[in-house]
């Protein structure tokens, strides 16, 4: 007589390993078939006295139960279309697959932002690269005369026109667009132009992104309120800005924006250069001449505006720390993100 | 600019701790480049203990030291006689490869075939005002080898800072503490200026002649200065801020427009012949200049001249002759303090190519009034003290067109409206006070030292300064924004990005900017390239005419990086212009090649043209563009290829990369690309459809396949298929193309599937059998094919 224990052990294995209904009706057949091993043992129960008999009867209805209600459940199972467990399939190959595409980290940060401030009422446009100095410079309170256009080393393509030093120029466009009347909400992003010698902090093609508000009440107070909420949006919630006095020609009062730094929490570590701080943006009230340029008239228009390194936002968020990266498009490196 | 903390301090009253100032220079709004705490930056900087001490051969001012800087290591210095030295002595040492405060690094170099190997430092080369005799000097051998702020107490920070141009007012550190004084609310020192000691009534008349460029013009006539070394403090001074000391009178000019912001000039009064005129350069006329250089006058836009009654003396604000200067025999100065149109200076500048800190500070705009005349009458006294002047003139001063102050109104409530917090009256008057505003109420008198204030905007700053911008606290607008929207470009784009990153293609961001004449242009574009008039270099010169240039390069990269599998896809301009008319278009690089799959261990398969021309087709019916179609064209780069004919218009090219331009860049696979222009499509792109019901009776489904010459395209095929089928064929799909084995030469077998659907009924097979009849017989009658199976 074999040892109950092994022979349940045996049956619920097999039951579980039946690989559809035909496999699972022949393990029924080989354990509680009429002349099935368990059959055998209930037959075999009358060789014995009367209490060990009593004892082992009791035994071998428990296994019978056990097997039949294991029976019943791969049953419902298979019955739901479980597929057995194929023996060929090794489930652990890699997938077939053909890796998911990256948005450059550029764009990532650009759409990031744009996202944010489209949920302020900034509406986004595209303007030329090749620009007139007059959108560039002139409309921006920066006359040829102006020391400040020292501060641009600007690329001419000739006939009066320059690829743009920065996205700001689109401030004049937007405004002769809207003839005169506000309120205005304006973003924009894209390439900008400088000759600036190459290295890790600086590349002669960098990104921008330039916004710009027109109403007839908008104070430095909404300019700080609406970039603590961008600062928010791209750093996280407990991102802080400190607001330094700065100089561009096109806004006064103007204001260098620094943000907490994302790396130390303020703690100082190389990124800040142990500051606690991260330079992220300008920002300023729009000077009278930028509205009066642009037909708005600075007596009954205020306006606040702010633009943005898209690749320095980018190298913070990630923390990388060469800006050549960014435009050597490695795979190694896009994949990253 | 360098400025160092502890000359700031004399100017102000009480003195405050180093942090405090230092913190107080942002908020002034001068940007800091670079803070050097003296005390800890110096730590380089060592005793060392002078040995022994000769002259150096072939020198008649230098000596050769040997210096113990550590116990028992010996170094060969060569000192100049700037400052007696004695062996014995110990004295600061900064050896090579030590970089001072100043910015000034220490390197080994040799004079007359000595090797030098460091330097002995006088207090101003390492930025500090000097306390005693310029050098210091240690007897202690126990300080040997010590670094020198531990041997001595040293104060202070060196701090470069950059001042923006509207404040040229704080181009002189009088400027700067006016305006730190503000925002720590304590006092400004002004130097005490005292009165000439002894007079003479020597003066040299002056006329303008070009009174737009010079507004004012002032000089005296100083006699009997003694050229010499400047004393510790002045030369110091100088040295610590960057400058050379050169001697006592040069550098009492230079103190002063450090100290003042405002340029001045001292002439030997023995090479000024009878009087002053202020004109421009005459035509031929020409002038040797400090810088070694030569000046000659031109036809149109000659450079302002200081001249005598016979010619040039000084290019006017912004460099000397070279007879006028002063000499070491020069006795009698004439003291010049004027004030020149900044334009004017500027342009000058430009053209000629020199630039000094005198044409800096003058073509930013300086104050022709109290900082002209304190600038002059401090180096007047300064004349006394330092180089042993023995009698001033008086001052002749020409002005024709004073300039007055200006007056704004300025209301507390448009501040408070201006900056979003409320600001009283009180507020506002006294922050502008502590910059040196004269305030009468509501009208703001401006001094005239501020060029930049022409709009009570810039009050406004001001006053925001002062208060500080912290104080300003972020408050929503009360103007409720109406919704922002996105262009339809924009739309556009992110619909063919997202569609291709989900696809697997990896998004570059490229350099705009290529060379000039690039091997292959690839471009789409009528026109010529827009080139760049002064290219940073010759890889930069132009804007690109096409993103496939710059995504083989990136291949190309990641090919030495092992790359088995190339998919990428930029959205970028490319342009190019007819004249002034520049066209910049949005367009769209997909590039395609090698392993289909990045991993795959069963079905490894490359990329062909019908899998970019695939992702094309998808691309443009994600954007809603439906009529599309593939015409064979050749293009420049491309070995072959299809222009993409969108809406009838050509919109873009797709092909197979010329293996010339594969080859040598050890890419070891076919390279397919194509670039449709998205900017052009955007107004046919993204619009919203109206459904279409869905099919509710059955459709009926039929293969055929059948032989067919090669040269009949597929397009020719399903469009012969399309017009005899009838109204009820739904879709035509091509299933199966083979040639080879068991096909006759210059044949092909195409099938096809289609499906055929009525609406508002069911199909009998009668009709769609009579269909494929008409099917049959008009391609055997087109394209001589020959039905194999159905």
């Amino acid at each position: 007589m074999q040892p109950l224990d092994d022979l349940l052990e045996r049956a619920l294995a097999q039951i579980h390993a039946a690989a559809d209904l035909a496999a699972l009706d022949q393990e029924r057949v080989q354990f509680t078939g009429k002349n099935g091993e368990l059959t055998a043992q209930l037959k075999s129960l009358g060789a014995l006295a009367p209490d060990e008999r009593k004892a082992r009867g009791a035994a071998v209805n428990t296994a019978k139960t056990k097997i039949e209600a294991a029976l019943d459940e791969r049953k419902a199972l298979l019955e739901k279309g479980a597929s057995a467990r194929r023996s060929s399939l090794d489930v652990t190959l890699p997938g077939r697959r053909r890796n998911a595409g990256r948005i450059h980290p550029i764009t990532a940060t650009a759409e990031a932002m744009k996202q944010i401030l489209l949920g302020l009422g900034f509406s986004y446009d595209d303007y030329p690269d090749v620009e007139t100095e007059y959108y560039n410079f002139d409309a921006l309170n920066t006359p040829s005369w102006h020391p400040a256009r020292d501060l641009h080393d600007t690329f001419y393509v000739g006939g009066g026109l320059l690829l743009r030093t920065h996205t700001t120029a689109f401030q004049g466009r937007v405004m002769k667009a809207a003839a005169g009347q506000g309120p205005i909400r304006a973003m924009t992003t894209g390439r900008c132009y400088r000759a600036d010698d190459i290295d890790a902090s600086h590349f002669p093609i960098f990104q921008q992104l330039d916004a710009f508000a027109v109403g007839h009440h908008l104070t430095m107070a909404d300019l700080r309120w609406t970039l603590t909420e961008l600062a928010k949006g791209l750093f996280g919630p407990d991102a802080k800005l400190r607001f330094r006095p700065s100089f561009f020609p096109f806004t006064t009062p103007s204001a260098e924006v620094d943000v907490s730094c994302v790396v130390c929490k303020q703690q100082g570590c190389a990124l800040c250069s142990r500051t606690g701080w991260l330079e992220v943006l300008g920002s300023g009230m729009m000077r009278p001449e930028v509205l009066r340029a642009g037909g708005f008239d600075p007596e009954h228009y205020q306006g606040y505006a702010f633009g943005i390194g898209v690749d320095r936002v980018t190298m913070l968020r990630h923390q990388i720390n060469d800006i050549r990266l960014l435009y050597a498009n490695e795979e190694a490196f896009l994949r990253q993100f | 600019m360098i400025i160092t903390t502890e000359w700031l301090s004399d100017y102000l009253s009480p003195r405050v701790p180093l942090a405090d100032l230092l913190a107080a220079l942002p908020r002034v709004g001068l940007d800091v480049e670079a803070t050097h705490v003296l005390a800890r930056d110096l730590a380089p900087v060592r005793i060392g203990f002078i040995r022994s001490m000769k002259p150096l051969d072939g020198s008649t001012d230098k000596f050769v030291c040997g210096i113990e800087v550590a116990k028992g290591d010996l170094r060969q210095i060569v000192c100049a006689s700037a400052h007696p030295v004695d062996p014995g002595w110990g004295v600061p040492v900064a050896l090579a490869g030590t970089e001072l405060p100043t910015g000034v690094s220490i390197r080994e170099e040799h004079f007359h075939g000595v090797l030098s190997q460091g330097m002995i430092c006088l207090d101003g080369e390492m930025g500090l005002l000097a306390r005693g005799s310029g050098l210091q000097i240690f007897r202690e051998e126990a300080l040997l080898g010590k670094p020198l702020p531990e041997a001595t107490t040293i104060d202070g920070a060196l701090v470069h800072l950059k001042v923006y141009p509207n404040r040229p007012d704080c181009m002189g550190i009088i400027g700067i503490a006016r305006e730190v004084a503000a925002m720590l609310n304590i006092q400004m020192v002004l130097p005490q200026i005292p009165e000439p000691p002894a007079k003479t009534s020597a003066a040299i008349p002056v006329e303008i002649l070009a009174p737009m460029l010079c507004t004012r013009y002032t000089c005296r006539v100083i006699r009997g200065v003694k050229v010499g070394k400047s004393s510790p403090w002045l030369a110091s001074r100088l040295q610590a801020t960057g400058s050379r000391s050169i001697n006592n009178v040069v550098d009492v000019t230079n103190f002063v427009m450090k100290e003042w912001g405002q340029p001045l000039h001292a002439f030997d009064l023995e090479q000024v012949r009878e009087r002053i005129v202020v004109r421009r350069f005459h035509m031929g006329e020409s002038l040797n200049i400090l810088d070694g250089r030569t000046i000659t006058g031109s036809k149109e836009d000659s450079p302002l001249a200081i001249c005598d009654e016979y010619s040039p003396l000084a290019l006017a604000g912004i460099m000397g002759g070279a007879a006028s200067g002063i000499s070491d025999s020069t006795v009698d100065v004439l003291l010049e303090a004027a004030h020149f149109e900044p334009t004017n200076i500027r342009l000058s500048s430009r053209r000629l190519g020199v630039s000094t800190d005198s044409s800096y500070r003058f073509e930013r705009g300086l104050d022709p009034n109290e900082t002209l005349d304190a600038a002059r009458n401090r180096a007047t006294a300064l004349m006394f003290s330092e180089a042993g002047a023995k009698a001033v003139g008086p001052v002749t001063d020409e002005y024709p067109v004073p300039l007055k102050r200006t007056v704004f109104p300025l209301s507390a409530e448009r501040v408070s409206g201006y900056l979003g917090i409320p600001v009283t009256e009180k507020t506002m008057t006294e922050s502008l006070n502590k910059l040196g505003y004269e305030c009468s109420g509501t009208e703001i008198g401006v001094p005239t030292r501020r060029v930049d204030v022409n709009d009570p905007v810039v009050l406004i700053e001001d006053v925001a300064r002062v208060i500080g911008y912290d104080a300003i606290l972020p408050t929503p607008s009360a103007e409720i924004p109406a919704s922002g929207a996105l262009s339809k470009l924009d739309r556009t784009r992110k619909i063919a990005r997202d569609f291709l990153v989900a696809n697997g293609f990896s998004e570059l961001r490229g350099v705009p900017l290529e060379p000039l004449n690039p091997t292959a242009q690839f471009t789409q574009l009528k026109g010529e390239p827009v080139t760049l008039t002064n290219p940073l270099n010759a890889d930069l010169a132009q804007s690109r005419r096409s993103l496939i240039p710059f995504a083989l390069n990136t291949a190309e990269l990641n090919a030495k990086r092992r790359a088995s599998s190339y998919r990428s896809f930029e959205i970028d301009k490319v342009f190019a212009r007819s004249g002034d008319e520049v066209n910049e278009q949005w367009s769209v690089g997909i590039l395609l090649g090698g392993d289909m799959n990045d991993a795959d261990w069963s079905t490894r398969r490359a990329a062909d043209f019908f899998d970019l021309k695939g992702v094309v087709e998808s691309l443009l019916e994600s954007l809603g563009l439906r009529d599309v179609v593939f015409a064979p064209a050749e293009m420049e780069g491309f070995a072959e290829g299809a222009s993409v004919i969108v809406n009838g218009d050509t919109a873009g090219y797709i092909g197979q990369i010329a293996p010339v331009l594969v080859a040598p860049r050890k890419i070891q696979t076919e390279l397919f690309a194509a670039e449709i222009m998205i900017g052009q499509l955007v107004s046919n792109a993204g619009s919203i459809r109206a459904y279409e019901p869905l099919p509710r009776f059955p459709g009926v489904f039929r293969d055929l396949s059948f032989m067919v010459r090669k040269d009949a395209s597929y397009e020719a095929i399903e469009r012969s298929i399309r017009a005899s089928a009838g109204a009820n064929v739904e879709t035509i799909q091509c299933i199966d193309v083979f040639e080879g084995k068991g096909i006759a030469k210059g044949s092909r077998s195409i099938a096809v599937s289609m499906a055929f659907r009525a609406t508002g009924r069911t199909l009998s097979s009668e009709e769609v059998a009579a269909s494929i009849e008409r099917v049959i017989a008009k391609l055997n009658a087109e394209f001589g094919a020959e039905l194999r199976a159905t």
